[in-house]
Parts: C-alpha cells; sequence; structure tokens
C-alpha cells in the first residue's frame, strides 16, 4: 500500500500485513483490557492504562517525573533547568543507556 | 476473502462504504479510519477525490475515475488507490456493500488478572449519586472475612496461571473502613504471589476522609494505586459528596489530600470525578484538582443513569460535558505539541487506544480479566454490581460459574441486530459500559444508544487531535504512551 500513509501501529502492521499477505492476523487482533474508558463511567478501577501501572517500569514514566515536575524523582527538570537533557532520546524504554548525570551550574 | 485482491473489471462500479471506511478531515489534512481494524491512514489528495466520488450514489468505476482525473492524476495511482482501499473493503461493488465484523469467537477462557475486592459495603459517606445497591452506613456495613479474601486471592492466582503479574483491587463502600483486612489481604497475597513466582500490585479508590499520615505510608510502603474520588472545588464537590448526615465534606477530603500528596512517594496518585447533575464545569474542575492540589491525571465520569431521579446529568447537561471535554481535549493537544501531559485522564485514554489502533470486541475486560467479590465470596462481573440483582457467576469456594459467565460474554459479543453492528465506532466502544446499561434499562446487554451521538463525535475528535500531534510531536507518543503500551 503505497498511497495511504500508515498514522497509528495497528496502519503499519496492517500495510506490513498486507504486503505479506498475513492480513486476516492483523483483521483479527483484538484488545480485552481495562474499563469502558472512552466517554463513560468506570474511573474507580483502572489498573491497565491508569494510575495503577504508571511507575512500571521505571522507564514508563521517567519522562513524566522531568517534563511536568510533578513528581519529586531523581529526575532532572527539564521544564526550567536542563530543557535539553532528552534532546534525541525520544524513548525512555530504548535510550535510557544515553541519559546522563547533570550537575549545578555554576 | 480480504487477503487477496479483488478481481475486479473496470467497468464495474465501486462504492465507498461508510460501514467500514470513515473519513476525518482536519485543517487541510484528511484521515481515513479502517472501521474494521481501528487502522487509521493519512490520504492525500488523490485519495480524497477517489473516496468523495465513489462515496456518491451508485459509486464510480475505474475507468470512470481515470477518466475524472485525466491530466491531475496519473491513471496508475488512480488504479492502485482504488485496488488499496478495495482490499480494505472499503471500496466495494456498488449495491453489494457489507460491514466486516470480525467473526464470533466464543469465550471459553477467564485469564483474569484482576479482582476487585468488596471489603465492606459500608460507607462514612453518603453521596447522593452512588450506584451501589448494597451500600450501607458504616454500623450495618456487610465486611468481608479473612477466608473469604484469602480463597479470592487463590482463585485470582489459579486464573492468572499465565500472567506474571496480577492486581487485586480494594474497593467498597469505603474501603479504608476495614483497613484490618487489608493488611491481612497484602501479607497474604504477597507471600502467595511470591509462591507462584508473580508480582501483585495493590490498588484502591477513596474519598480519602479516613486517611492517616500512618496509614498513607503504609499504603505508600506497599505501593498502592491510589484514586480518590473529589469532584473539584468546594461548592461543586459539596453538591453531591456528603456525610450521612448531609454535610458536604469538602474540607476533610482538602486537608487529607493535601497530606496525601505530599508523603505518597512510590506512585502518581490520581482523581475521580463523578459529573452529577448540576456539575458540568470541567475546565474549573480540572484546573483546580490539577494544578490547584496536584494531581497527577484526573479522570471524568458522566453519570448518564441512576436509581433516583435528579442525580444524573440531563441530556443538555451531558452535551455541556461533552463541549468541555473537546476544550480540555484542545488544552491536552497544546501540552502534547510542547511534550507535556495535561493530565487528562479520558483524553490519554482515548489516545492510547487511537495510537495502537485498539479493536474491541467488548466494551471492558469486566467478566473477562476482572471480576469482583462481594462479602459472600460471589462473583461479579465488575465491582459496580456487587450488591445488585443481576445473579452472579460463581463463587470463590466453587470456582467460576463458566457456562453462565459464556453465555453472558456470548451475547455481549454478538452485534447482530444491534445497531452497533454498522456503527463506524463499533471496535472502540464496543455498546458501552455494562453497568450504565443495567441502571438505565435494567438489561447490562442493552447497548448505550443514549449517548451514541456525543460518543462518535468524541472519537471524531481524537482522532483529529491524536492526528496532529503525531504529525507535528510523534515524539508525545513515545515518551507518554509507547513504555505502558501492549504492542511493544
Amino acid at each position: 500500500m503505497s498511497e495511504l500513509k500508515p498514522t497509528n501501529r495497528k496502519a503499519e502492521l496492517l500495510q506490513k500485513a498486507a504486503a505479506d499477505g498475513h492480513m486476516d492476523e492483523v483483521m483479527a487482533m483484538e484488545t480485552v483490557a481495562g474499563c469502558a474508558t472512552t466517554f463513560d463511567p468506570g474511573w474507580e478501577v483502572d489498573p491497565f492504562g491508569g494510575v495503577a501501572s504508571l511507575c512500571q517500569p521505571m522507564e514508563a514514566d521517567l519522562y513524566g517525573c522531568s517534563d511536568p515536575c510533578w513528581w519529586p524523582a531523581q529526575v532532572p527538570d527539564t521544564m526550567s533547568t536542563y530543557p535539553n537533557w532528552t534532546d534525541g532520546k525520544a524513548s525512555a524504554q530504548n535510550d535510557w543507556r544515553e541519559l546522563d548525570a547533570v550537575f549545578p551550574k555554576k | 476473502m480480504i487477503n487477496e485482491m479483488p478481481m475486479q473489471a473496470c467497468d464495474r462500479r465501486l462504492e465507498f462504504n461508510t460501514w467500514n471506511g470513515h473519513v476525518v478531515r482536519t485543517d487541510g489534512d484528511a484521515y481515513l479510519l479502517h472501521v474494521p481494524t481501528t487502522a487509521l491512514f493519512g490520504v492525500d489528495a488523490l485519495g480524497l477525490a477517489v473516496i468523495d466520488a465513489c462515496g456518491e450514489p451508485g459509486g464510480r468505476s475505474i475507468d470512470e475515475l481515470i477518466l475524472q482525473f485525466e491530466g491531475r492524476h496519473a491513471p496508475e495511482r488512480v488504479r492502485a488507490f482504488a485496488g488499496e482501499l478495495s482490499k480494505l473493503e472499503v471500496l466495494q461493488p456498488a449495491g453489494a456493500l457489507s460491514a466486516i465484523n470480525p467473526i464470533k469467537v466464543k469465550v471459553n477462557e477467564y485469564p483474569l488478572s484482576t479482582l476487585v475486592l468488596n471489603v465492606n459495603t459500608g460507607c462514612n459517606l453518603s453521596c447522593t449519586y452512588c450506584y451501589k445497591e448494597d451500600l450501607a452506613k458504616p454500623a450495618a456495613g456487610k465486611r468481608m472475612d479473612f477466608p473469604t479474601a484469602a480463597r479470592s486471592v487463590d482463585l485470582l492466582l489459579a486464573a492468572a496461571a499465565n500472567r506474571d503479574r496480577i492486581n487485586i483491587v480494594f474497593f467498597g463502600g469505603e474501603p479504608l473502613t476495614n483497613v484490618p483486612l487489608i493488611r491481612e489481604v497484602v501479607d497474604y497475597a504477597q507471600k502467595a504471589a511470591g509462591i507462584a513466582h508473580k508480582e501483585v500490585d495493590f490498588s484502591l479508590t477513596t474519598n480519602a476522609t479516613l486517611l492517616t499520615p500512618k496509614l498513607i505510608d503504609y499504603l505508600d510502603e506497599h505501593r498502592f494505586g491510589i484514586s480518590v474520588s473529589i469532584d473539584g472545588p468546594k461548592e461543586l464537590h459539596d453538591r453531591h459528596r456528603k456525610t450521612v448526615g448531609g454535610r458536604g465534606t469538602y474540607e476533610v477530603v482538602a486537608r487529607k489530600v493535601a497530606i496525601l500528596l505530599e508523603r505518597y512517594r512510590s506512585r502518581p496518585v490520581g482523581a475521580r470525578v463523578t459529573l452529577g447533575a448540576g456539575n458540568t464545569d470541567v475546565e474549573a474542575i480540572h484546573e483546580h484538582l490539577r494544578t490547584g492540589m496536584g494531581f497527577h491525571e484526573v479522570g471524568y465520569a458522566p453519570v448518564t443513569a441512576s436509581d433516583v431521579a435528579g442525580h444524573a446529568l440531563s441530556e443538555q447537561e451531558l452535551a455541556e460535558v461533552h463541549q468541555a471535554f473537546e476544550r480540555l481535549g484542545e488544552q491536552y493537544r497544546e501540552y502534547a505539541l510542547k511534550g507535556r501531559n495535561n493530565g487528562f485522564s479520558n483524553m490519554h485514554q482515548l489516545m492510547t487506544d487511537l495510537h495502537e489502533g485498539r479493536r474491541k470486541s467488548l466494551p471492558c475486560g469486566a467478566g473477562v480479566g476482572l471480576l469482583a467479590v462481594d462479602a459472600a465470596g460471589e462473583l461479579n462481573l465488575c465491582h459496580r454490581f456487587t450488591g445488585s440483582e443481576l445473579p452472579t457467576f460463581g463463587n470463590v469456594a466453587s470456582g467460576i460459574d463458566k457456562e453462565r459467565l459464556g453465555a453472558f460474554i456470548d451475547k455481549a459479543i454478538d452485534r447482530e441486530g444491534t445497531h452497533c453492528e454498522t456503527c463506524r465506532i463499533r471496535n472502540l466502544c464496543a455498546g458501552g459500559c455494562y453497568h450504565e446499561s443495567y441502571a438505565r434499562f435494567g438489561d447490562p446487554h442493552h447497548r448505550t444508544y443514549h449517548y451514541c451521538d456525543l460518543l462518535r463525535r468524541w472519537i471524531d475528535f481524537g482522532v483529529r487531535i491524536f492526528a496532529d500531534i503525531q504529525r507535528h510531536n510523534p515524539d508525545f507518543f513515545t515518551r507518554h504512551l509507547g513504555p505502558r503500551s501492549a504492542i511493544a
């Protein structure tokens, strides 16, 4: 498929599958998870996409700690002091080895 | 079938099938939502022109399309594009349109990951909109005993044999009215999970009034995921969230939340807002809870069905809530373009679904990945159903009633004869919350038709925002969704 430009992950999978002749497999993929969360209730418990799974693994919310600065973790604050700390390291999951220590500026 | 290019003569007319393809336009761009899979594609000018032409009654043949775009688009591109859309069954032979729905699957396995323990039906508050049919005053609350709780943990561990991680959720009533049991369950579950080589996560939802520094430290030590039920600024919160004696609870909740957020280290704390009658100013609530109080994220549950008249949102109010959601969603986009998250949970959840391209046959995991246990050990679909008249699905002593649960799930999957069969958001909404339908229509399988239009608009809105963020700052999703998502 060349004229359609994949915009989400499923589209990428579907495009690859179409090229390999495995489209049925992607068509059959489905998710059963969490609560009916799109517009309706069920916020009381949400161990899947919500509060309960946020910090695991640590990489999952590393940037959450540094971006909005809401969490007192030992992570450089990218909001005001070290705005470039994560440049070129978009994925905490894959690039965590690249993330360096910072030192107070004199 | 779908994995083969359909043979089509060039003079055969093709029609755009809105049951399988849905076009969302943004400023200057267009996106095609492939309804059967939730794949989302960017569509260029040629694509849009083909879709528009084939969308006219009777459709177009490939020869006609080539002729129509002569001089503007090369014939081979027109042919290729029509071929791609046919493969996706978004274009189908005129007069023979059909909605693609998944082959009905029989659910036989119940690989639970989560069990909700209703540790006490008693609550020290008496919120007007509370849906709990088994809610009781603290003295009259039915408390779960330890043997029942221990059997629940055993059942969960057995049912989750193939999982590395289990979740135990403490619910009520107010769960913190039964802290001794919570402590016993934590000890027991950690030992039992250790033997089974599994990790165990705990979470609870609380009205915060009974929190103390010592209790907070205990929860912190055991990495509880905590959600606080709070409705916003004082005048909004006190409208529905009252003590048994009828007084507002804002002051005490705000005081406890300050202590909680100051001390809690192990996990971010979320707020859960119930939007009942009169409470539609979502932006003010969000500002108050997120910026003012410092909650990490805030989720909103509009009450659209209630046993007690006058506590649910009216149709007009629901529309107001939807508009406010869109404004807060616009703010989500502004933040996301700067690489930040504004903490609007509902929006974040929708972005996650769209980013993955999730296709759901069932609206939620209730009855498949999650069950709720009441004081008697009976297994309920979810925490909302404990104490209701809906028959239960077994008991922690005797096990899951697979036959009854299977029949329930089969019925929920079956879209035949419902409006969902051809709906463009059928694989994102999947019919809506069982409990909403149960409360409103007395039937958990009744589809939540009362907000279909709003939900379709909400998802179109989400597609626009998603596409915009994906285009201008795709790193946002890598950072904020990526590591948590199901597809690595």
